[in-house]
């Protein structure tokens, strides 16, 4: 018999919280797509930026948040592309929705 | 049967049916060390954190048991139990994962009910539950599968684990939950098993798309 799931309070995930599974998933398609989608590194390389990026770091984040826009095409899946591009693609947008859209300075 | 301390370890630099199930195992216990800390604290404060406590509860029932016992029982040991019928190492595991759910519920309630002691005496039973039976399966029944399984087998298997993961748990969710694993970790000072490229490549090793 399995175990009762308890509910978690996942609909209050900062998007800190979301780039934490972000990052597994950045890294399974990399690994997985990388051959044929070489930027799926760099989208790798730049969600670890985001995590290691400081909240005070207005600047950087909103930098990132653009770079993230131009490596997924607006964050769109590449066609033909499994399930796991489709949550990481997604889940980015929802990040970069969160993140400050213009350089503060 | 040779003694398992003959038998080389579990080589966690390829893929494999044993290598998947070991990197899963450095997570569950980086999720024992936090459950750890939140029992000391239920008993010290006589009150549950009870977000961490459910998020951590829930990392529990959906990754080391939905998912992680998952795919031992019903991918990995039938396999091993065909190529050995009665191989009783398996029997031993699946007793244990049974008496691992009733921790998991008795944690469930207690959290519910606001118990603290009823919540440190189930989860600290947990955590020495899980440590031993991860080490046993690390240190003994995964060097037999080891040697039992043939290149063909250990296919098969990670094609079953790759059916769980994802048409089972559904796309995002093993990532989901250990994003959970990790910002617990970090919250409660605990250091992350995926810090480790090694465990992070076996940790993201099957996609649903099986073009790994
Ligand atoms: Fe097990
Ligand atoms: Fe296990």
């Amino acid at each position: 018999m399995t175990a009762p799931i308890p509910a978690t309070a996942t609909a209050t995930a900062t998007w800190r919280e979301q780039l934490s599974a972000l990052r597994f998933l950045a890294a399974k398609v990399a690994r997985v797509h990388g051959p044929t989608h070489p930027d799926a590194a760099i989208i790798a390389q730049v969600v670890n930026t985001l995590i290691d990026t400081p909240a005070v770091d207005m600047d950087t984040q909103a930098a990132l948040s653009r770079r993230l826009d131009e490596l997924t095409g607006g964050f769109h899946p590449w066609p033909g592309s499994c399930g796991s591009v489709h949550q990481l693609f997604t889940g980015l947008k929802a990040v970069a929705a969160a993140l400050p859209k213009k350089s503060q300075s | 049967m040779p003694c398992a301390d003959h038998l080389p370890p579990v080589d966690l630099s390829r893929v494999s049916a044993t290598s998947i199930l070991s990197g899963e195992h450095r997570v569950i216990l980086q999720v024992l060390d936090v459950v750890e800390k939140l029992a000391a604290l239920a008993l010290r404060d006589q009150r549950i954190p009870s977000e961490h406590a459910s998020q951590a509860l829930e990392v529990l029932a959906k990754f080391a048991d939905r998912c992680h016992h998952g795919k031992e029982e019903t991918v990995l040991f039938p396999v091993l139990e065909a190529i050995q019928p009665g191989f009783s190492p398996v029997q031993m595991m699946r007793a244990e994962h049974v008496e691992s759910r009733a921790f998991i519920r008795a944690m469930t309630e207690a959290v519910a009910a606001g118990d603290a002691a009823s919540y440190a005496r189930a989860a600290n039973g947990y955590v020495d539950l899980l440590r031993q039976h991860i080490h046993k399966e690390d240190d003994i029944l995964f060097r037999f599968a080891g040697q039992m399984l043939t290149p063909a087998q250990d296919a098969e298997v990670l094609d079953g684990y790759r059916r769980i993961e994802h048409d089972d748990m559904g796309d995002g969710t093993h990532e989901r939950l250990l994003g959970i694993a990790d910002t617990l970790a970090t919250t409660y000072g605990v250091p992350r098993a995926s810090d480790s490229q090694q465990i992070m490549d076996l940790l993201t090793a099957i996609c649903g798309c099986k073009k790994d």
